[in-house]
């Protein structure tokens, strides 16, 4: 035996198709034979149990135990133990658990682990897949020359690359030029096999090499994989290493490559993510609501709103005093210009009250005969009767029976019904309204809002869901730079595509929160500051926050999907706000922000060129500098006759965050 | 605590069925003892825990997934049929046409999932919101019988979550047909059919619901 590892695990749950949930702890071996190397994995139980292993594969080079095929596996075969209750265990109790390491013990599981044990001959050993960028701990796919794929073997205990070693004394291991996470066995040409041996040798040079060279998007995604070998070769190098504390360990790792953040973790199960480039996040601070009186002072004579960004400031940092809701949402959901008059605003109202009433009388007027013969009037109605019936019937305003509030959310969405028929009406809409008309108090007023708030909503409810699609596209772009070892966690369990957060965003957060809460949120929200799709940026604060508890736990899809959705109610939104904003502050500072974020996040790439980038600059310099925040979004239209100069524009935002 | 040789089984069972059909009213009832006819309209999935104790060795836990009904959303919630052990497809009955799209979800249902011995996962028919009175359906206790035979469920049950009606009854029925198919991976048990009105005494009310 030349290679001994404990601590190998496969994670049965992985293969897309299976549904099973379970971890087997397992003994990965190399060994030493005459004429051929053997790789051997085994549960642990079975590895402790039986000697005669050693002799399994003797008369086979080729996998002998393992006769799985991925076509059997997706048809989900008899391959599935039959212990159910082992695989729950891991739903209930989401910790991983070692078999008890007694002997007599090793038969239990006979017909469950031992089915995932196998073995091969090196000289069958096609390519070695190695684990995506960032995630926590270390696998490896092994495929075979006859195109089997093994089951991926976790290195829970941290040392594939101790593995990899000991197997490129044997053969050549050099990286496909497809896929850098594939090592292709070649057997002829020794002196081609390139890189890994420098890795190696010289971690912090090699590194910061390709760091220089590649652009940041490559590099990005890149770097926290390339640690990971690091963190493995710095093992190597020094076998008294291997129990250092993760942190010592990231210690280590920051004076050999300066510039390199490290996220560290308080676990050690996962033990180092990288982040590099978006910097620490900033501290934020909030700001009171605005008050009747500040915003009595933001107009004019005639009723402008002098400085609208300021005032948007104002409201994204600490939003609205309730009393100012009724009349302030009017201008941030669009039915006021900010620049109008309190004359204009009157006839505006007149001329809207007009067609909103024009609107309602048409399905009033539509008769039971008529309706009869209107199947889609007939679903949309019975589809709001049933959701007006059951729309935060808590709230005061529309508790009891026979409420009029009831009775206006009713009549609300039967309007907007023949306001956009091609629509209709989905569920969740009335989720929307609910807030917009306690806070109006009024039926024409509340509508106009409400369709305001639509257009901004609209695609989320469209036959084809192509707003929820786009949304958890952007939302996984952005979690991907935030938090690369999260994305892929997620990843592997099936997870990736974020689908937890489908409520999130189809209403904007509105079950997350209480009422109260929710028309705090969403007046931030309304400003569109700091910048375009705040809320993802919400939804990523709310992530980060949960993804130790995930990771730690070890969560799968559905542990992960049950964990996100009973968050509800417990999320403090003025702290989730701040989170927020400060991601909002890194992702803006980073200088080399890939293409695809900027565009979400709706940010000009005044990206420095790659040239210029200098990787061993501390990248602390680039930290936070609040105003640059505000620069960007206030510097366009500033209301017509604005008499607040620009002096007051640059020095007031930083009355707004009290260091 | 569990009792040293107790055995825990965990089952993921789903709700479906068309919207406001009452899935969310069915499992408050049986969760939680209570009725409101104002549960808030599923958005996504919601999630409720209920912990038998089937027999002496024996603790079921059904953690029971709650899945919105509207059709539209249905593309981004079938993700989360997957590793289910066990179904409801609940309809009302005073609304015809949630019965009709009865065969439309355990079609879905059965295309999406299947349990690792390639069987269809057990489905119970629930007949929901049968306190209301109203035969809307024109079936009688035999015709659903060969509907539940004809479209694969194990079962079929008039329910009211109102009245708490059969509620209890459906689950333990759907749950012995989990645990059977699980401990004999090879032959499922033959459908039975639990007429509520002929099994269990208490039921009286359910009894206007049939024709027969």
């Amino acid at each position: 035996v030349v290679y001994e590892q404990e601590g190998v695990f496969i994670h049965s749950s992985c293969g897309k198709n299976d549904d099973q949930d379970s971890l087997i702890s397992g003994i990965l071996r190399v060994i030493e034979k005459e004429n051929e190397v053997i790789v051997d994995w085994r549960p642990l139980d079975e590895a402790l149990g039986t000697s005669s292993i050693f002799y399994a594969g003797k008369d086979s080079s080729s996998v002998v135990e393992w006769t799985q095929t991925p076509k059997e596996k997706c048809s989900r075969g008899a391959d599935r133990p039959s212990s159910y209750e082992a695989e729950w265990d891991m739903v209930t109790t989401v910790s991983f658990k070692k078999k008890p390491h007694s002997n007599g013990d090793s038969t239990a599981h006979a017909n469950g682990e031992s089915k995932w044990s196998f073995l091969f001959s090196l000289a069958d050993l096609k390519s070695i897949k190695q684990n995506k960028e960032g995630m926590g701990w270390s696998y490896l796919v092994f495929c075979l020359k006859d195109d089997v794929r093994l089951p991926a073997l976790h290195f829970h205990h941290g040392d594939s690359k101790l593995l990899i070693k000991c197997l490129e004394k044997h053969v050549v291991l050099n990286e496909s030029p497809q896929d850098k996470r594939i090592l292709l066995v070649n057997s002829q040409n020794k002196s081609l096999s390139q890189s890994f041996e420098n890795l190696f040798d010289e971690p912090s040079y090699g590194l910061l090499q390709k760091f220089k060279r590649d652009p940041y998007t490559v590099t990005m995604g890149r770097f926290s994989k390339v640690t990971n070998y690091i963190f493995d070769s710095f093992r190597l190098s020094d076998p008294s290493s291997q129990r250092r504390p993760p942190s010592e360990m990231a210690d280590f790792l920051n004076d050999a490559i300066p510039g390199l953040k490290i996220n560290q973790q308080e676990e050690p199960g996962f033990e180092v993510i990288t982040r590099i480039d978006l910097g620490k996040q900033p501290e934020v601070s909030r700001r009171e609501p605005v008050s009747a009186e500040e915003w009595a002072k933001s107009m004019d004579s005639e009723g402008r709103i002098l400085n609208a960004d300021y005032i948007k400031q104002l409201i994204f940092k600490g939003g609205l005093c309730h009393t100012l809701r009724k009349e302030a949402w009017k201008f941030l959901l669009g039915y006021f210009p900010w620049n109008s008059t309190k004359e204009e605003r009157a006839n505006l109202q007149k001329r809207k009250t007009d067609e909103y009433f024009r609107m309602k009388l048409q399905w009033k007027s539509v008769s039971e005969e008529q309706e009869k013969r209107n199947s889609r009037l007939r679903d949309y109605r019975s589809l709001i009767e049933k959701d007006v019936n059951r729309t935060d019937r808590t709230n005061k305003f529309y508790e009891g029976e026979d409420n009029p509030g009831l009775i206006l959310l009713h009549d609300i969405l039967m309007t907007y019904c023949m306001y956009d028929f091609d629509l209709g009406y989905v569920q969740g809409m009335s989720d929307l309204l609910s807030p917009v008309l306690y806070v109006m108090e009024n039926e024409v007023d509340a509508f106009w809002c409400f369709v305001s708030y639509m257009d901004q909503m609209h695609q989320n409810f469209e036959e084809q869901m192509q707003g929820m699609k786009t949304q958890l596209i952007q939302l996984s772009t952005l979690l991907r730079l935030l938090d690369s070892g999260f994305c892929s966690y997620l990843e592997s369990q099936d997870s990736g595509y974020l689908y937890f957060c489908f409520r999130w965003l189809l209403i904007r957060f509105k079950r997350e929160f209480s009422f109260q809460d929710i028309l705090r949120l969403w007046e931030v929200m309304w400003t569109e500051l700091p910048c375009q799709n705040f809320h993802l940026l919400l939804c990523c604060a709310i992530l980060e926050s949960e993804k130790q508890q995930i990771m730690d736990k070890h969560y799968g899809f559905n542990e992960i999907l049950k964990h996100i959705n009973e968050l509800s109610m417990k999320i403090d939104v003025e702290y989730i706000l701040c989170k927020a904003e400060a991601i909002s502050m890194q992702m803006m500072n980073c200088k080399e922000l890939p293409q695809a974020v900027s565009e979400i996040l709706g940010i000009e790439n005044s990206s420095v060129t790659p040239d210029s980038y200098t990787g061993e600059d501390e990248s602390g310099a680039v930290l936070s500098c609040p105003t640059s925040l505000y620069q960007s979004v206030s510097t366009p239209g500033i209301a017509a006759n604005g008499t607040r100069d620009s002096t007051e524009q640059t020095s007031e935002p930083q009355s707004l965050t009290p260091a | 605590m569990q009792k040293h040789n107790q055995k825990e089984h965990l089952y993921k069972l789903l709700v479906i069925g068309d919207l406001g059909v009452g899935k969310t009213s069915i499992i408050k009832r049986y969760v939680h003892q209570n009725f409101s006819p104002h549960y808030r309209a599923t958005i996504g999935v919601d999630f409720a825990l209920k912990v038998l104790s089937w027999d002496a060795e024996t603790v079921v836990r059904l953690q029971l997934w709650d899945i919105a009904g509207q059709e539209r959303f249905g593309n981004m919630t079938r993700v989360y049929y997957r590793e289910a052990m066990g179904a409801f497809i609940v309809f009302d009955v005073t609304r015809p046409a949630t019965f009709e799209a009865v065969t439309k979800w355990k079609e879905d249902l059965d295309s999406k999932l299947v349990l690792p011995n390639g069987k269809p996962v057990p489905t119970v028919l629930l007949a929901n919101k049968c306190d209301q009175g109203i035969d809307v359906l024109m079936n009688n206790g035999i015709k659903m019988d060969q509907f539940c035979k004809e479209n694969g469920f194990v079962g079929w049950f008039e329910t009211s979550a109102k009245e708490n009606i059969n509620i209890d009854e459906a689950s333990r029925c759907l749950v012995k047909h989990i645990i059977a198919s699980e401990s004999d991976p090879v032959q499922s048990v033959e459908p039975d059919i639990i007429k509520p009105h002929l099994n269990s005494s208490k039921i009286v009310s359910c009894s206007a619901c049939f024709k027969s």
